[in-house]
């Protein structure tokens, strides 16, 4: 492919229009805050004409402002969210909803035969806004300069040591490297995007591993803190570990078939759908679900996720949780269902349901011990990944049906939902994080009384996680589970009680295990409700005012409770339907 | 008449939860002088919208004589059949609608919590803490009301199990931020137990809402949470065995709020550390949840499961019967003692129930609207006693009767009601229990009796002591240091003169405002069409 | 012409060495090697398909695989170095501050 064919038609420009957008947004990024008066002197004996070639030397106030970098990302994400809505509201159905891309830069309709490497419908309009959603929201709560928590439990030094180096951090956090983390979310973003589009393997690796190198530098990012690098290795080596044998297990894919797009004639569904995976393409897709499940972090794989979050600065930590770990599900979604089910009895439906039943218990038993209010939230987005990969279970073992698309939706609409109470919950952390604390439960304490909108809300997520009705969590999990449960229609007998229990597909219990972990949940995150109203507050300052961040917070608020009951979630729960079909078709 | 606001039943769950949020949203934002000065204020406007919610109530019950038909609800806001296509859908992509109504067993619920409402505002009226949190207080209660009676106007079990769920809320922040030394403890426990619970009953109510002909055509599930769909759809749950598991589950739910013994542990902790007015709720409403929703979900739609587990049912029945009256026995602390009557009597219930005689649901019926007046009763007296002489442990005192004429006055009235003594209105619950029970199972219904004459007996001596005895020596508790005793103030009286007359008036008078007549025509009509249904020709 | 279930093979053995390098090597720059030789593997693997089918599709993939071999190396680098300027070492035996 040339660089023309790109530009050749309409059709390429529209209907990649918010990756287009994140694109320019990356190279305005680069230029913009260099913009400056230098000159270069033409070369002319005797003349001292000077011609401003922009790019450096003193910079203009405006271009030198702090702030622009955020800006810039804020509006390129904005932007992008925002034409994904509208060609979502404008085009349904019809037209550019459903086009696909070759592997030679074409558009086309996605019927048509040929290789494509990427496809723009539902699914993936909606998961784009769900990542440039959450990433926007991270931004905005960035805007603000955040400083990194300076002890991250680590043994206090003397009082007059902390203050020294409390200023040492406020001195080296400063908006120096604005650029670089905007530029960073503006990657992440993109490669986002690219996995919620592709439907080739490679592309969609690549789109993951632009995504992932990018959050690991996000994750490093206050390098100057003792644990931001730490982190940031353990959660490189171990995503790295991860991305190399899922590659592997594309390239045994590959070997097994000759070609990576996973729809269309000679695409891996309709091979695997024809003669049934042999040896090689069965390990080459368990190979995958490691890389896929690291991104999720489900139990094997979860080690890492924990002390990644508790070292990244709170909004970072928010977007793994949130958009990272959709990214992770898209891929699973893709691999799982667009190739597998083509396949009744799919031997990995077990394998997935083991894992899910194993992941969510787990998750939450550690959760119950830790007293780090955001190694918590990780322990609890783990939970969250059993919950969603039990949906994929039952999807594996309902097969494709109303059932499976039922829970499709749901855990699309999870995943959306999930970017605003999640999001949140890091981001009142974030909000704690300026002022150089967070990372105990007692500094929690009498939250209610510093600052009460702020615990209200927080009160408001760690319902919504749990589940509690009527905000946007109880929803997602209750569309999950009745998916689940829909397998009860018509399929139990029996007369008798323990008849029917017999009778009753292990998919079933999979669901009361939901049901069971997510009262099990309710410990830890009441446990935060509790000391913030009950406790007496160590300190009677106020919080941080960071404006940007509390408007983010507030967002986050608003989603969880009006996603949860009433018009707006129909609107978002009928979106999610929709790309459910498109993922099924 | 009631309907110039719209549907009377949405005004009545709607107004308290949205004035009890507009009401702490302004006195949150008002700055430090002037929340001092609204927190009066905020108390009127709760307790005024509490007294509309009764005086609507009052104008429902009024309006209707409630001799219905079986499956007849009132004041619906849209027509049965047509949730799916009319104007009151909700989220209409997984089939929940508003859809509310009322009927003759739903009826006696709201105005008891209507009633209950206003009186607990006026029992503690000065809550505990104080401070600008006060104003918080009445408004709490206010948004519980809404809550409540959401729970039991609602017809969709979407929304039902969104209230049922909703009423945790503020009970949790009541216990949490007044109640007693150990509330802490006692507000997780009350929460996490009570969800736990309440999820197998949601699991239960997705299964039920799979199995069902009902269709709601567009939407992605293709069904309705829709009650009334799913109790006049032909195909309800096919299996029988399914239905069995999913009663059980349903059951799980109810028998933890109502609560029934082995999960009851709840309840005495939760009325401990409660405030006053919480606990007058806690037992008087919240309660009343489970054994409504069993009346309402378990009993109307699996009559033949209720058949099959009738000795579960009895066996629970009698052994929270006969527990909760033996462990309170052993209970010195006073709101132990009543969280524990609690348990006994909501035993009851489940005895009526397993009758399965029209006396026998009539008397548990009955039994739920009577305790709600006696327990807020006793409670209230528990909070005064605590109030006036800071302690719970009713042993420490003498001559009560002496040093506090009308807290002794409502203490016997509340104990006797408690205990089913004629003229109480408990009496006439336990009786038409008994009656049929006895109808039933024959001399079995020596134990219940037993059980009841018994403690009766023993609590009547254990108040003697209590309240008259120590001549005019008064033995006043060691907590009192040299406080002189007082009475209760005027308007702790003014709740319990309320309840008190009305525990009275309905154990003369049972039939008073409808009452008993539309319990016993809802629980014959429940046995005739549901439970022994008529042959169906062919 | 070399057999490509040979290039597949070379490539298992390496993607073996790899992995156990990976588990048992607790020095960072080691360990990121042997990701390293863990994407060498992918490549040969994809030279093998690309070979076997006789399309291009392989030889595309390779070059972009080694171009984001190429960028994992400078992501890692730089976050070992920052580890390193703080903690004076590299091991990952000596980062163990997140355990709670």
């Amino acid at each position: 492919m040339n660089l023309g064919t790109l530009f050749s038609g309409p059709d390429m420009a529209t209907i990649l229009m918010p990756e287009w957008i994140l694109l320019l947004g990356i190279v305005a990024m680069i230029l913009v805050p260099n913009l400056g008066n230098a000159t270069f002197r033409l070369p002319i004996p005797g003349t001292s004409i000077r011609i401003p070639y922009l790019i450096g030397g003193k910079r203009f106030s405006v271009t030198g402002d702090p702030r622009v970098p955020a800006a810039i990302a804020a509006f390129t994400l904005f932007a992008s969210f925002i034409t994904a809505l509208l060609s979502q509201i404008l085009d349904s159905g019809v037209g550019m909803a459903e086009a696909c891309v070759t592997m030679n830069g074409l558009v086309q309709d996605c019927t048509s035969d040929g290789t494509h490497i990427l496809r723009v419908d539902a699914f993936s309009r909606l998961m784009e806004m769900i990542f440039t959603g959450a990433l926007l929201l991270a931004l905005i709560a960035n805007w603000d300069r955040l400083p990194a928590t300076p002890h991250h439990r680590i043994p206090l030094k003397p009082e007059e040591d902390e203050i020294k180096e409390t200023r040492r951090l406020f001195r080296l956090l400063n908006n120096r490297r604005q650029v670089d983390f905007a530029l960073l979310v503006l990657m992440v973003a993109l490669g986002m995007c690219t996995v919620a589009l592709s439907t080739n393997l490679f592309i969609l690796f690549v789109g993951l591993e632009l995504a992932s190198m990018a959050s690991y530098v996000l994750i490093a990012f206050n390098k100057e803190t003792q644990a931001g690098p730490e982190a940031g290795v353990k959660y490189f080596i171990v995503g790295s570990v991860a991305s190399a044998i899922g590659l592997y297990g594309i390239s045994m894919l590959y070997i097994w078939n000759g070609d990576l797009a996973i729809y269309g004639s000679g695409g891996l569904a309709a091979k695997w759908a024809a003669e049934g995976p042999n040896g090689l393409a069965t390990i080459g897709l368990g190979m995958m679900l490691v890389a896929f499940g690291f991104k999720v972090s489900a139990v094997p794989f979860h080690f890492a996720a924990p002390d990644a979050y508790s070292g990244a600065s709170g909004p970072v930590a928010g977007v793994l949780a949130t958009a990272s770990k959709a990214m992770g599900f898209v891929a699973l979604m893709r691999v799982l269902i667009g190739i597998t089910l083509a396949d009744d009895g799919s031997d990995w439906t077990i394998l997935i349901g083991a894992i899910a039943a194993i992941t969510m218990t787990w998750g939450n038993i550690a959760a119950l011990g830790s007293r780090n209010p955001k190694r918590m939230l990780a322990y609890s987005s783990v939970a969250h990944a059993g919950y969603i990969l039990a949906g994929i279970a039952a999807i594996g073992a309902l097969g494709p049906g109303d059932g499976s698309q039922l829970i499709a939706t749901a855990i699309m609409f999870h995943l959306a939902v999930l970017v605003t109470f999640k999001l949140g919950a890091f981001l009142v952390i974030a909000l704690l994080e300026c002022e150089g604390r967070g990372y105990e439960l007692e500094h929690y304490h009498g939250l209610a009384r510093r600052d009460p909108l702020i615990a209200i809300s927080m009160l408001i997520f760690m319902l919504a996680l749990a589940g509690v009705p009527p905000l946007a969590g109880f929803l997602s999990k209750l569309m999950m589970v009745s998916g689940i449960i829909s397998s009860t229609v018509g399929d139990v007998s029996g007369s008798s009680l323990s008849e029917a229990m017999g009778s009753l597909s292990w998919v079933f219990w999979l669901a009361i295990l939901i049901f069971i972990n997510s009262a099990i949940s309710l410990f830890y995150y009441l446990r935060i409700c509790v000391v913030m109203f009950y406790d007496e507050p160590d300190r009677n300052l106020r919080l941080s005012r960071a404006p940007m961040l509390r408007i983010a917070i507030m967002l986050c608020t608003m989603g969880a409770v009006v996603f949860g009951f009433g018009v707006l979630a129909d609107v978002l729960a009928s979106a999610a339907a929709d790309a459910a079909t498109a993922l099924f078709s | 008449m009631i309907t110039f606001l719209g549907n009377p039943l949405t005004v009545l769950t709607l107004l308290p939860i949205t004035g009890a949020l507009l009401l702490m949203l302004v006195h949150w934002m008002a700055d430090d002088e002037k929340r001092e000065m609204l927190a009066n204020p905020i108390r009127y406007v709760n307790l005024g919208i509490a007294l509309l919610m009764l005086l609507m109530a009052t104008l429902i019950g009024l309006e209707e004589t409630f001799g219905l038909a079986w499956g007849e609800y009132l004041y619906q806001n849209c027509e049965v059949g047509a949730v799916s296509t009319g104007s009151c859908t909700l989220i209409s992509s997984i089939g929940v609608s508003w859809h509310v109504g009322i009927d003759a067993l739903s009826f006696p619920m709201v105005w008891l919590t209507t009633l209950l409402i206003p009186i607990t505002m006026v029992v503690e009226w000065e809550a505990k803490k104080d401070g600008p949190d006060r104003a918080y207080f009445h408004s709490l209660i206010l948004m519980m009301e809404g809550a409540l009676i959401g729970v039991f106007v609602s017809l969709d079990l979407f929304v039902f199990y969104v209230f049922w769920e909703l009423t945790l809320i503020p009970m949790f922040f009541l216990i949490l931020l007044w109640g007693g030394s150990d509330r802490r403890y006692a507000a997780q426990k009350f929460f996490i137990y009570t969800f736990t619970a309440s999820v197998f009953m949601l699991a239960g109510i997705l299964v039920m809402y799979f199995n069902n002909d009902a269709s709601w055509v567009g939407n992605i599930t293709g069904k309705s949470f829709d009650f009334i769909l799913m109790e006049t759809s032909t195909n309800f749950i096919a299996s029988e065995g399914l239905r069995s598991v999913v009663f059980l589950l349903m059951l799980i739910g109810f028998a933890t709020k109502m609560p029934s013994v082995p999960v009851h542990t709840w309840l005495p902790d939760a009325h401990v550390e409660a405030p006053t007015a919480g606990s007058m709720l806690l037992a008087g409403v919240m309660l009343k949840m489970g054994a409504y929703g069993f009346l309402r979900l378990g009993v109307t739609l699996f009559p033949d499961q209720v058949i099959q587990f009738q000795t579960l049912l009895l066996v629970l029945g009698m052994v929270s019967l006969v527990y909760g009256a033996v462990v309170c026995l052993g209970q010195i602390n006073l709101k132990r003692m009543v969280a524990y009557s609690s348990v006994s009597h909501m035993g009851l219930i489940f005895l009526g129930v397993a009758t399965l005689q029209p006396l026998g649901i009539a008397g548990a019926i009955f039994m739920m609207f009577a305790h709600g007046i006696i327990s807020p009763l006793l409670f209230a007296v528990c909070g005064s006693f605590k109030h006036h002489y800071h302690t719970l442990e009713i042993d420490s005192m003498r001559g009560l009767a002496h040093s506090s004429p009308w807290m002794s006055a409502h203490m016997m009235v509340g104990w006797m009601g408690s205990l089913g003594l004629p003229l109480m209105a408990g009496f006439v619950a336990e009786v038409a229990i008994l009656i049929a029970f006895y109808m039933t199972f024959g001399w079995w219904v020596v134990l219940p009796a037993l059980t009841l004459i018994i403690t009766a007996a023993y609590y009547l001596w254990s108040m003697q002591r209590t309240i008259f005895e120590g001549g005019g020596d008064v033995q006043l508790p060691p907590t009192m240091r040299d406080e002189e005793p007082r009475d209760i103030t005027w308007h702790e009286n003014t709740g319990m003169l309320i309840l008190g007359a009305l525990a009275v008036i309905y154990g003369i008078y049972p039939d008073f405002f409808g009452m008993f007549e539309m319990m016993s025509n809802w629980a014959s009509l429940l046995v005739e069409n549901v439970i022994y249904p008529p042959e169906v020709n062919p | 012409m070399i057999e490509p279930s040979w290039i597949a093979g070379l490539g298992a053995f390496l993607f073996c060495i790899g992995l156990v390098g990976v588990f048992t090597r607790k020095n960072a720059i080691i360990v990121l090697m042997c990701i390293e030789i863990m994407l060498n593997a992918v490549n040969l693997n994809f030279v093998a398909g690309a070979a076997h089918y006789e399309n291009i599709d392989g030889w595309v993939y390779t070059s972009i695989a080694i171009a984001i071999a190429a960028a994992e190396v400078a992501v890692g680098l730089a976050i070992f170095l920052a580890l390193y300027s703080q903690r004076g070492t590299i091991s990952l035996d000596e980062v163990t501050l997140l355990k709670h």
